[in-house]
């Protein structure tokens, strides 16, 4: 026989009876069970995580998600109406639970703040907080539109705020849910208008230098489960403040401010009813006025949503809040909301029948105790707004 | 023929037949096995800790382990059981169980060694703290407290689940209840604490008492703790409930298709272990016998049954996953709230010493319980790994019950006898539900009179009404080629059922099913009997899902 015939014969016959060696070897379910134990031992790799568990890790362990120390992205805002900021923070712990904590950030209107916050709120038993601030400013654009709550949309003026703010706070919690703080503020305040509507007089305060010390006495009493985000519980506070310009312009005035939050949870917090009542009164030293920037005003994200930021200001306003919440998931919110509000020159000038009002439909994107992200839309007389927030409403 | 023609022959030859070889013989001599075979020695497993929100992120939205749904446990043994292997080893059902050998548990001694105890590591994040220390034998245990106020609550409900858990057959520590003395406990040398927001330094007294202060504290001054031995071996890591372990070649069936971690949900429903994840487990690597395996164990009941370790159990914990449906928020957010969950509604018991549980468990539904986090083998887990799971709890007596409890030492007879009273009703609405959702046929035997014998596990359990009848397809079947050949059908009102005359045949393949009765019952469970010297031995049994 030819041998190149021969060859792959004899390779054939091999393979053959290998074959069925192969298939008896398991003769036994443990046989064949070992057998495949025995081809992975021939091929073991390292227990560990993923890539994709390294990157979810490394983000993990960023300070703004571990509140550990370091550099942090921020966002939020740099200044009522400026639109959504971004920047960058950098937090640094210390003993007790004090913190000291920096932040930059700008503004989509290239508005800009600098901000840094020393704090330390377990004094004395965790009765004491103290905080010392320290806070520049750059607003842009900011609105006014003139006095009254019949100011038109169209008469729409805008300012730059430079404020310079050294602050602090102390409170004393005397009791469970009992807060009671004093403040101090010092403030230079510069603003600019490149475009004037308002003549001076008819917008106080505006164009010039003007340095406020500002001292507040505030007590609450808050029995929400959590200031940030809570279903049930209260918040009750007054505050009076004393606004005294030193620089010998006629702004120096007083404010009180008295605010209540009321919430009602209904099947097992499946609904809540929730109502907000917020009023703040100021009376100008004779021969003051209260200037434009410190004013109170409605219109915004927490105030009458459905208005324009700042679109009612004067020396006095009145806010009143109702809202239907229900909770479609533990981290979101729904609620129907309707907002009432009026600002006047003089509180005895508040008229029920002059309320400007808005209604409307959010949903909240929450954790346990703090709000993400506030989503709503609303309508008013001057038509539809939509609010992005990161807090609640109130 | 040329070499390269004759090699590719040759090739095909052999794959074919090593693959027929594979395919089609059925049964091996020493089947059915109840041991699983571990014939490698683990020599290089590393310790890997999972991150545990990624394991959150990952099973929420990547959904990971095999992506076809459906199929089957790929370690059970060729009578559909799970046999003891690292996970699980059999107990109910399958030895004779109890209420003092439930009470047991996993215990083998009585508790730390007399003397200091020296603490070595300090849990300082989280809400309630936690020691690790050696007692004067150098044996390391862990100690777990109570919340303020929640006296007995987490620590007794660890023990009661750790004890159920060890009956049905997982591997679980070994617990015991005492009362801590403060001045009992001594700083290790070595000893570091890292205070939240602060990094590590050593140990100090103060530190004891701070975490101390967090802890639920008895008029005397003294805690109430649990204390919990650690497991035997070097810990590499924890359970993870997909793929397999890179280092250990003894495993080699993905974790998302063994049965006991299917199953697995069953009995954390049933004790409503709704934080049933990997981290509250252990893979320990252990030497016995010469052989070094991992072996498995289940941690950390502290959020079981009425409690949620750091309080009472919240409402919606048992009935919904940490982040709810997509759709059923969106129905609930369109319904205006209209569409309330059962849990907001229904009546709660609650008592400082068991925490909160819902006060009627009759109508409780198990299919619809939700861990905070579910894993891959939840997700394959089917009907008849849910029938595997309640037979286990149709062992349980309520007697082993009421043992487990009272191991629990919740010092309040009220809020005990509500407790195992909850968890006898769970477990029985989990045979309602799980064993009659399939053909609830089991223990199937031939005798040597031809005689087959067989029970009806859900009319045994007294969740369903006997079936009317029985029909029997009766088939030789040729092992080799496992193909079968029907010979006769039958029909009998109940078991036994008489064999038909058959041609001579090593093996027999009986398909039973129920003539009216469920659905379910209808579908054929096939059992596999071998013939010995002395009648017949069953060596196979398959249920439909």
């Amino acid at each position: 026989m030819d041998a190149r015939r021969v060859k792959p014969l004899i390779v054939l016959i091999a393979v053959l009876m290998l074959a069925p060696a192969d298939a008896a070897a398991q003769s036994t379910r443990v046989d064949a069970i070992a057998e495949e134990q025995a081809e992975k031992a021939k091929r073991l790799g390292v227990e560990g995580p993923s890539e994709a568990e390294k990157i979810i890790r490394q983000v993990l362990l960023s300070p703004l998600l571990t509140g550990g120390d370091g550099l942090y992205p921020w966002f939020g805002s740099v200044y009522g109406g400026t639109g959504m900021g971004l920047g960058v923070g950098f937090l640094k712990r210390l003993e007790n639970a004090a913190y000291f904590n920096v932040q930059s950030g700008i503004s989509i209107n290239n508005s800009m703040v600098m901000r840094g916050t020393f704090a330390a709120p377990e004094l004395w038993r965790g009765m004491l907080q103290m905080d010392a601030n320290v806070q520049w400013l750059d607003a842009k654009g900011v609105s006014f539109y003139g006095f009254g709550q019949d100011s038109s949309q169209e008469a729409r003026d805008r300012y730059d705020l430079n404020p310079v703010e050294l602050s602090t706070n102390v409170t004393f919690k005397p009791m469970r849910h009992v807060f009671v703080t004093g403040s101090y503020a010092y403030q230079p305040i510069e603003t600019e208008r490149e475009a004037p509507i308002f003549e001076p007089a008819d917008a106080p305060g505006l164009d010039q230098d003007l340095t406020f010390h500002t001292s507040r006495a505030t007590i609450a009493y808050d029995w929400r489960p959590a200031p940030g985000y809570s279903t049930r519980g209260g918040f009750y506070r007054a505050s009076f403040e004393r606004n005294f310009e030193s620089g010998g312009q006629p702004y120096s005035f007083n404010l009180q401010e008295y605010e209540l939050v009321q919430q009602v949870p209904l099947v097992r917090e499946q609904f809540v009813l929730a109502a907000h009542a917020l009023m703040t009164l100021t009376q100008a030293d004779a021969g003051h006025d209260v200037p434009v920037m410190l004013a109170p005003f409605l219109g915004s994200g927490s105030t009458l949503r459905a208005f324009g930021n700042r679109r009612f200001t004067d020396r006095n306003r009145v806010l009143v809040t109702g809202e239907y919440r229900w909770r479609p998931s533990r981290y979101l919110d729904m609620a129907l909301f309707l907002d009432a509000g009026q600002v006047a020159a003089d509180r005895h000038q508040f008229d029920t029948k002059e309320f400007d009002v808005d209604w409307g439909i959010g949903a909240r994107f929450h954790g346990p105790n703090f709000n993400a992200l506030r989503l709503e839309f609303s309508r008013g007389r001057e038509g539809f707004r939509m609010t992005f927030a990161g807090s609640q409403p109130f | 023929m040329n070499m390269r023609t004759t090699l590719l022959l040759a090739i095909t030859i052999a794959i074919s037949s090593l693959t027929l070889g594979a395919q089609t013989r059925r049964f091996y001599p020493d089947d059915p096995i109840w041991r699983e075979p571990v014939t490698q020695d683990v020599k290089n497993a590393v310790r890997y800790e999972p991150d545990l929100a990624y394991q959150t992120i990952e099973n929420l939205f990547w959904r990971p382990g095999d992506k076809v749904l459906g199929q089957r446990a790929k370690n059970v043994n060729t009578v559909d059981e799970v046999p003891d292997g690292p996970y699980f080893t059999n107990r109910a059902g399958r030895i004779p169980l109890t209420p003092a050998i439930v009470a047991r548990g996993a215990n083998v001694d009585n508790g730390p060694a007399p003397g200091k105890w020296t603490v070595v590591s300090a849990k300082s994040d989280g809400v309630t703290p936690g020691f690790t220390i050696r007692d004067s034998a150098n044996q390391l245990w862990f100690i777990k407290f109570d919340p303020p106020g929640w006296r007995a609550m987490a620590t007794g409900s660890e023990i009661v689940a750790a004890k159920l858990f060890w009956a049905v057959g997982y591997y679980t520590a070994e617990y015991h209840v005492t009362q801590l003395v403060p001045s009992n406990l001594v700083i290790g040398k070595d000893t570091k604490i890292t205070p939240p927001g602060e990094m590590p330094r050593p140990m100090r007294p103060s530190d004891i008492m701070w975490l101390l202060g967090r802890a639920d504290r008895d008029p005397d001054g003294s805690y109430r703790v649990i204390l919990s031995k650690a497991a035997p071996g070097r810990p590499v890591g924890r359970i993870k409930f997909h793929g397999t372990r890179a280092d250990d070649p003894n495993d080699v069936i993905p974790h998302e298709h063994r049965r006991e971690l299917r199953g697995y949900y069953v009995f954390a429903a049933w004790l409503n272990h709704v934080d049933a994840k990997g981290i509250n487990s252990l893979s320990s690597l252990v030497t016995e016998n010469g052989r070094s395996f991992i072996r498995n164990y289940l941690l950390d009941f502290g959020s079981t049954l009425g409690s949620a370790a750091v309080g009472p159990r919240e409402g919606w914990e048992g009935y919904e996953a940490l982040v709810e449906e997509p759709g059923e928020i969106g129905k609930r957010a369109l319904s205006l709230g209209f569409n309330i969950p059962v849990w907001r509604t229904q009546d709660y018991f609650e008592s400082p010493s068991i925490g909160r549980l819902p006060r009627d468990h009759s109508k409780w539904n198990p299919e619809e319980w939700w861990p905070h986090i579910t894993n891959a083998a939840f997700r394959h887990m089917r009907p008849d790994d849910n029938f595997w799971a309640a037979t286990k709890l149709a062992a349980i007596s309520d007697d082993m019950i009421r043992a487990a409890v009272a191991e629990g030492k919740f010092g309040d007879p009220a809020s005990e006898a509500f407790l195992a009273k909850a968890i006898s009703d769970r477990r029985l609405r989990i045979l309602q539900t799980f064993l009659p959702k399939v053909n609830p046929i089991v223990d199937p035997t031939l005798d040597r009179n031809g005689r087959l014998s067989f029970r009806n596990a859900a009319v045994d359990a007294a969740v369903a009404d006997r079936a009317p009848g029985y029909r029997a397809l009766w088939y030789t079947f040729d092992n080799d080629a496992n193909r079968a050949t029907l010979v006769a059908t039958t029909e009998e009102t109940q078991s036994p059922m008489l064999m038909p005359a058959m041609p001579a045949s090593e093996y027999i393949q009986v398909d039973l099913a129920a003539i009216g009765g469920p659905e379910a019952w209808t579908k054929p469970v096939s059992a596999y009997f071998r013939r010995n010297s002395g009648g017949w031995t069953l060596v196979g049994f398959e249920r439909q899902p």
